[in-house]
């Protein structure tokens, strides 16, 4: 029992001592360049999605692109980038790189949530802006139709077919344009129109009805516009990203100073270990020689007793 | 000089209609609907471990739905009814999306709610109206199978796990890619769809349409407003939870009767259609889409020949390719 304890205890002290040292090599092996390399690497990626990604909005903003897929995909890269890299330093286990990923990732969760927002409001407004000029020339027709049929009411619809113009011109010269002065203008050119609809002949209210409908709508849509895109701009996506790759690089600079650390302790660690083995190369050696001697000495009074037991005999 | 205004709005107004609305013919390279991709990589292993799964009743709680038992396959991923029904004869609130090409959605359920088809694959399992269970209860019962549970282990490294199985799934839906006519048009086969359906997309595309309704998967990759040009909500009335859309993920009011724009791949097969499946006939959709999301009328013959164009886009499922 009691050799079993012992046993036990050598086994303990062995595993220990050898745990620790697997513990420094790996502390010592934890960082390589390469992993430097990758993260830098996926960094430059990360920005490059990112500047394509606005340059996919822009285009979509001006009607150069035919879909919203391309504003789609750039989202799936930029997570994957970004779900990398912080993949590939996570084991620097750094509170600031830690709190810099986090605020990548929010910026990142905004900005697709402000694009989503873009999406649905571009789609509005390219369908209302395209559809204006037939909504105005229909209600024009229907107007000067009015005129013909009561020439009562032919001023007021002329009236009516000026303002129109007005209103179209102005809301076309809004195109793609950013002007808030103009959206105001613009509301006070269709305001009188929206109140009097009851007024006009049933057809010329009807089709009044669905251009006032649409440009209420592009107003609304180009506001919307603004917004989304001065907060895009606001977006410090770029600063972040930047953020997470000082934060790596100062983390690994840190991660390095304590492997030099480590290197010095598995240095020493190891001399220690040799030390030890030699000890223990000492201690057998001084063993074996103790009990050769012993043995010798064994041997030696074994003869002398079998001699005198032979003397008696 | 005085200017004609009347004449220089009729002039900017017809250039830009017609810049906007883009050349007459169709340049297929620049349509704003591309073809599905004819190849998709896919782990064939893991295609049929999910679609094995996908049929598999054990995923539900009784043991008597599959993911299947909604998402009927032959019925163009849809149950054909107005309303979810689950476990227990329960009735859900919201209409059946179609699980075909539901890969190329850039988010799933109506609300958008799931990022990924992974994460989709969880929702279902443990909303108590549909399977009514949880991958504890799932995995017990799947672990008895030991054939399945082989299968498991020769794919994943870590066998039989919850999110091993909703990868499976996933991979299965993603295979679920249904070619149709009007791909084969836009890779420029030209005889591919009469010449009805080829008016049909022009007007598809003239009314705008295809301002939500874009990309490869015609829809699926934006959210928008569901009456944004008048109140579908309250014409309708009875406002659900449902009917509040993305708000119920964001809480942001202006995400207020917000849904994901669904594809419009395989329509034909899917009514009843949106997401309070209020309309019966694929024409109902398409009135409802010109009164509450276009704000504008069109002919009886447009909207059919809209309707026709629609039918081109049914396609046959071609798994794993």
């Amino acid at each position: 029992m009691k050799a079993f304890f012992r046993y036990t205890a050598w086994l303990v002290a062995a595993s220990l001592l050898v745990g620790m040292l697997a513990f420094l090599y790996m502390k010592t092996r934890a960082l390589d360049s390469s992993q430097r390399t990758a993260v830098n690497g996926l960094v430059r990626d990360l920005k490059q999605l990112d500047a394509d990604w606005n340059v996919e909005v822009l285009r979509s903003k001006t009607g150069l692109s035919s879909s919203y897929d391309q504003v789609t995909q750039p989202q799936l890269g930029t997570l994957a980038a970004e779900k990398a890299i912080a993949a590939r330093s996570a084991g620097l286990l750094d509170p600031r790189l830690k709190e810099a990923q986090t605020q990548l990732n929010t910026a990142l969760a905004t900005k697709i949530d402000l694009i989503d927002q873009f999406k649905a409001q571009n789609a509005i407004l390219r369908n209302s802006m395209r559809f204006i000029p037939l909504a105005a020339e229909d209600l024009k027709g229907k107007a000067r139709k009015a005129a013909e049929s009561a020439p009562g009411a032919a001023n007021e619809m002329l009236t009516l077919v000026n303002r129109v113009d007005e209103v179209l011109i102005e809301t076309l010269k809004l195109g793609n344009g950013s002007d808030s002065a103009a959206i105001g203008r613009i509301r006070s050119l269709v305001g009188p129109l929206v109140t009097r609809p009851g007024e006009f002949p049933q057809p010329v209210a009807e089709s009044l009805g669905i251009f006032v409908n649409h440009l209420v709508t592009i107003l609304a849509q180009k506001e919307r516009e603004e917004e989304v895109f001065a907060q895009l701009a606001k977006l410090p996506v770029v600063e972040r990203i930047d953020e997470v790759s000082g934060a790596f690089e100062s983390a690994f600079e840190k991660a390095g100073d304590n492997r030099e650390t480590y290197h010095i302790a598995l240095f020493a660690y190891s001399a220690f270990l040799l030390a030890l083995l030699a000890f223990m190369g000492w201690r057998m050696r001084r063993s074996y020689l103790e009990v050769s001697r012993l043995n010798v000495s064994l041997v030696r009074t074994n003869e002398i007793l079998q001699r005198k037991a032979g003397q008696v005999a | 000089m005085k200017l004609n205004k009347g004449l220089l709005a009729t002039c900017v107004g017809a250039a830009f209609a017609l810049a906007a609305a883009g050349p007459l013919s169709a340049q297929v390279g620049d349509e704003p609907i591309k073809p599905l991709p004819l190849k998709l990589n896919l782990d064939a292993r893991k295609v049929a471990l999910g679609k094995s799964l996908f049929h598999d009743k054990r995923l539900s709680k009784d043991n008597s739905l599959a993911c299947a038992g909604c998402h009927d396959l032959a019925k163009g991923g849809v149950d054909g009814l107005q309303f979810a029904v689950g476990v227990g004869g329960q009735v859900g609130p919201i209409n059946v999306p179609t699980v075909l090409n539901s890969g190329f959605n850039f988010r799933q359920f109506w609300n958008g709610r799931a990022e990924s088809l992974e994460e989709q694959a969880e929702g279902p399992v443990h909303n108590p109206k549909e399977m009514g269970s949880n991958w504890k209860e799932v995995v017990a019962k799947l672990e008895k199978d030991k054939p399945l549970v082989a299968q498991f282990g020769a794919i994943y490294g870590d066998g039989l796990q919850p999110r091993n199985i909703q990868d499976a799934i996933a991979t299965f839906e993603r295979s679920l890619v249904t070619q149709s006519r009007f791909d084969q048009y836009l890779r420029g086969d030209s005889r591919a769809i009469s010449d009805e359906e080829k008016k049909g997309y022009e007007l598809f595309k003239n009314y705008g349409c295809v301002a939500c309704h874009q990309g490869v998967n015609i829809g699926g990759n934006m959210y928008q407003t569901f009456g944004v040009l008048g109140d579908y909500f309250q014409d309708r009335g009875n406002i659900t939870e449902a009917d509040l859309g993305r708000f119920n993920v964001t809480k942001r009011n202006s995400d207020r009767f917000v849904f994901k724009v669904p594809s419009l791949r395989n329509v034909e097969l899917t009514a009843p259609y949106f997401h309070d499946g209020s309309a019966k006939t694929l024409g109902d959709a398409v009135d409802v889409m010109f009164r509450y999301q276009l704000g504008r009328t069109a002919p009886a013959s447009d909207k059919d020949l809209i309707v026709a164009f629609l039918k081109s886009l049914t396609g046959e499922i071609k798994e794993n390719r």
